[in-house]
């Protein structure tokens, strides 16, 4: 069995390269593709962009954005109006059309170039082109709206030192104030203290007042009953006559005389401290009013005190808020979430930076690999079965009996050896040529490259199986690529597409193969942590394997 | 004569047009068996049939008194087939073409040598083994053809039209050739439109005719069984032919009659009427003329075969 596969793939060899189309094909294929490639992708860029712009308002904005994309080497063309500048992205003249408008509520204030609007207007059918040319006049326009925005940003920033420092010095003068109030009810209190202190009630006063006048009429009740008593002891003794007489005549003089105006001192006192009384009860009165004005006066120093500590609270927050922000540098404010695009893996520079290490190529080279695996071993294992179903000798192949196995086997390893061979090439080329950094990990590229082959060549070999021209076989295998491209991430990413089929679209033996390949050869990693694409892609063998097996049986017994 | 191969009662229909029905026959041991037939007259798919390509929808094949279908991976080595079309990779030499076919047929390296020296020198491709195969003219391709088939030895060889697309001289050639392979033993079947040529070949020959085997017999019997004339070639002196033939035609109904420089031929319905015969010979002499020589043969195979499938 071994020396029948061994001669089948001689022969298919030999019929290979003695025809010298596919020989060429087989050698130069590679060599084109990665020529081409490599220098499609060794730098990438926007180059021969042609953009409309329409600025009905003849802005600064417009020679602003038309300096910066002639300098990424985009070529601007000034439009006379919107629908000319439309009607060229329609026609292809231009890639896209930039107008410049009024921004509608603008504030007054702010300068003329806010007052401006950006708008776009993309050939969406062109959608990756559109999505690169946006990228790019994004950053333009970005750029210069960072600008604008520095510039409000800045100005704000210096009405803000202006406000801060008002409000530092308003704050001292809240705090003298405050200190007054408090030194002025502090005063106040002690007056109010004082008051009380040397204030002695009118009551008391009155009492005081009424002892006094009570004692002096115990006095003049006294005086008079001495008097009276005095009198009779007076005219007892001048009833006594003689010296006694005279005596109490003297005695009786020097009593009229000394009683009267002790009497009358007497009244006199007892009035005077009546008016007495009634003064001290009037100044009394006139010290509960001040008093009580004095206890308003403390009441509203105290709730202006509250106020003033409140407002000073206000003032204080207001200072180190103030503080706060004047501590931002305005491009924190201008990005408060700074975002910036690394690439995971540490030795390949920043996604879309050219260097002369990395290039597109090396981000390319998975996708082009299983590109060209795929091209490749469809079609030329579809095509080889099918040319070898249409010669006659086949039906020598079908009556010998040789197992129908060791057919199938040497169509496989024929086409397996040529696509191996061909992506040898093309990675020799990629890393002698471009310089593409193939990693250490060369031996397990090489096994999940083989697998990855292994598989597209089930599928074109079942293809060639069904289909009985080389013709519609050819067709069905272009179609199988387009449908395997259609739902893989090289037009639009899986992600994108709706859910149901997107999950479907996970499980497509391209996105499985890209995804293992590129985990290999961007990220270096090992070939065991892409475990569950290598699970997908066996089973994927094993059932294509057992497919094509049974169909190249059936083929035989559908002839006999 | 050891049987090799016998049909009984084949039946092969595709799709619902009846390829062939009712077939039965007998190929012997170092017989050359000739399939004839017209155009979609069921040859090929015989052919197949013989060498289980194709199974029979009734009926059955036996080879050496065994189905050949119980055993169709040990059959396959029992047949040798050389098909209408040239069964070798034109990309390929003549010896890689028959190392291949060999190879394909499980054929031991040193037997294979062996075998393919032998056959190169009997087939006389000895200077052309080196040679693309689509280099080859149109006769050799034909004779790598036979290499290819007869390369894992088989007993029997069947040749599909083996003969089409070959001038005269080759036709002669390839039926030496086919001869000396006979010789070796091998059983020859084979199909051809070429009966002329056949005819004189083939020890047993079949006529297929809408789907059944009409005749199954050896060629000599088929003309004497079904050959509608016979022919009869007459030279004379002075050899006024024209003449003679103007009388003859009063007298005999003719189904045919030709002059030519040398000789007067006449086509006698069968069966024959000897006093026709007689009375040709009378009209020639009672014109003064003297016969030197009178030939009397059937017509050839392929105006059989034509009389038969008309």
């Amino acid at each position: 069995m071994v020396s029948e596969l061994f001669t089948i793939i001689h022969k298919d060899f030999l019929r290979i390269l003695r025809a010298k189309g596919s020989s060429l094909i087989i050698i130069l294929g590679p060599l084109i593709i990665m020529l081409l490639g490599g220098l499609a992708f060794t730098s990438s860029g926007l180059y021969g962009i042609n953009v409309g712009l329409y600025d009905k308002l003849d802005t600064d904005l417009a020679d602003i954005l038309k300096f910066k994309l002639e300098e990424r080497t985009f070529s601007v063309i000034h439009e006379d109006s919107l629908e000319s500048c439309k009607n060229n992205v329609k026609q292809g003249n231009t890639h896209i059309c930039i107008e410049i408008k009024e921004r509608e509520n603008t504030p007054k204030l702010l300068e003329q170039k806010l007052g401006n609007k950006v708008v776009f207007y993309l050939d969406y059918s062109n959608i990756r082109l559109v999505w690169a040319i946006t990228s790019v006049i994004r950053t333009v326009v970005a750029s210069e709206s960072n600008k604008i925005s520095r510039g409000i940003i800045d100005k704000g920033m210096d009405n803000l030192d202006t406000y801060t420092n008002f409000a530092t010095e308003n704050r001292k003068k809240i705090l003298d104030l405050k200190n007054t109030q408090e030194e002025i009810r502090d005063k106040l209190t002690r007056i109010l203290n004082a008051i009380d202190q040397n204030q002695i009630s009118s009551e008391q006063i009155s009492q005081q007042i009424s002892d006094i006048s009570n004692n002096i009429n115990l006095v003049k009740s006294n005086l008079q009953t001495f008097n009276t008593r005095a009198m009779v002891s007076i005219t007892s003794l001048k009833q006594m006559g003689g010296n006694s007489a005279q005596y109490a005549a003297n005695l009786e003089r020097d009593l009229q005389t000394l009683y009267s105006p002790s009497l009358q001192s007497l009244n006199s006192a007892t009035s005077t401290l009546y008016n007495m009384e009634s003064s001290i009860n009037s100044n009394s009165q006139t010290i509960f009013g001040i008093k009580t004005d004095i206890s308003r006066i403390l009441d509203m120093i105290n709730q202006n005190l509250i106020d003033l500590n409140q407002i000073d609270k206000v003032f204080q927050t207001l200072d180190t808020n103030l503080g706060d922000i004047q501590q931002f540098d305005p491009d924190l404010i201008l990005q408060p979430i700074p975002v910036e695009y690394k690439p995971v893996s540490e030795d390949i520079l920043e996604a879309g930076s050219i260097s002369n290490s990395v290039t597109y190529l090396d981000y390319l080279l998975p996708s082009l690999l299983i590109l060209v695996i795929m091209f490749d071993s469809i079609l030329l294992s579809s095509i080889l079965i099918v040319k070898e179903k249409n010669l006659p000798v086949y039906f020598r192949n079908m009556i010998s009996p040789t197992n129908d196995i060791v057919f199938a086997l040497s169509i496989f390893i024929s086409s397996l050896f040529l696509v191996l061979t061909q992506v040898a090439i093309l990675l020799i080329i990629s890393s002698f040529v471009f310089g593409i950094s193939l990693q250490q990990n060369l031996a397990e590229i090489a096994i999940l490259i083989t697998i990855i082959s292994s598989i597209f060549i089930l599928f074109g070999m079942l293809i060639g199986y069904i289909f009985k021209s080389e013709e519609t076989s050819t067709v069905a295998g272009i179609s199988t690529i387009i449908l395997f491209l259609l739902f893989s991430s090289i037009l639009l990413p899986v992600e994108t597409l709706p859910s149901i089929i997107g999950s479907i679209t996970k499980f497509s033996p391209f996105v499985v193969a890209e995804i293992a390949l590129r985990k290999i050869m961007i990220f270096d990693l090992s070939i065991a942590l892409s475990i569950s694409e290598l699970l997908v892609l066996s089973i994927y063998f094993v059932v294509l394997s057992s497919v094509v097996i049974l169909a190249q049986s059936l083929i035989r017994k559908r002839s006999t | 004569m050891e049987s090799l191969i016998e049909v009984r009662n084949i039946f092969k229909k595709f799709g619902n047009k009846i390829i062939l029905q009712n077939i039965n026959l007998q190929i012997n041991k170092g017989d050359i068996f000739g399939i004839i037939g017209g155009s979609g007259a069921g040859k090929t798919v015989f052919l197949k049939l013989l060498i289980g390509f194709l199974k029979p929808d009734k009926g059955t094949i036996l080879l050496t008194n065994e189905n050949i279908h119980n055993k169709i991976s040990h059959i396959r080595k029992t047949f040798g087939f050389c098909t209408q079309d040239h069964c070798f990779y034109p990309e390929l030499t003549v010896l890689e073409n028959i190392n291949y076919s060999g190879r394909i047929y499980q054929v031991n390296s040193k037997i294979m040598k062996r075998t393919c020296n032998a056959l190169l020198n009997l087939l006389e491709l000895e200077s052309y083994k080196d040679t693309i195969a689509k280099n080859l003219s149109g006769g050799t391709q034909r004779r790598l053809d036979i290499i290819c088939s007869m390369i894992h030895s088989p007993r029997v060889l069947l040749l599909d039209e083996p003969l089409t697309g070959l001038d005269p001289i080759l036709r002669k050639k390839m039926i030496k050739i086919l001869r000396e392979i006979n010789a070796l033993g091998i059983t020859i079947i084979l199909s051809s439109h070429y009966l002329d040529e056949i005819e004189d070949f083939c020890t047993n020959i079949g006529i297929l005719n809408k789907s059944e085997l009409m005749i199954c017999d050896t060629p000599q019997n088929v003309r004497d069984k079904y050959a509608k004339y016979t022919i009869l070639k007459i030279c004379s002196s002075p050899g006024n032919y024209a003449k003679i033939l103007e009388k003859i035609n009063q007298l005999i109904s003719l189904k045919q009659s030709k002059i030519t420089k040398t000789e007067l031929e006449l086509h006698l319905a069968r069966p024959t009427d000897n006093s026709n015969f007689y009375k040709i010979v009378n009209i020639i002499s009672s014109q003064g003329e003297t016969i030197t020589s009178i030939e009397y043969e059937l017509p050839k195979l392929n105006e059989t075969f034509e009389n038969l499938i008309t």
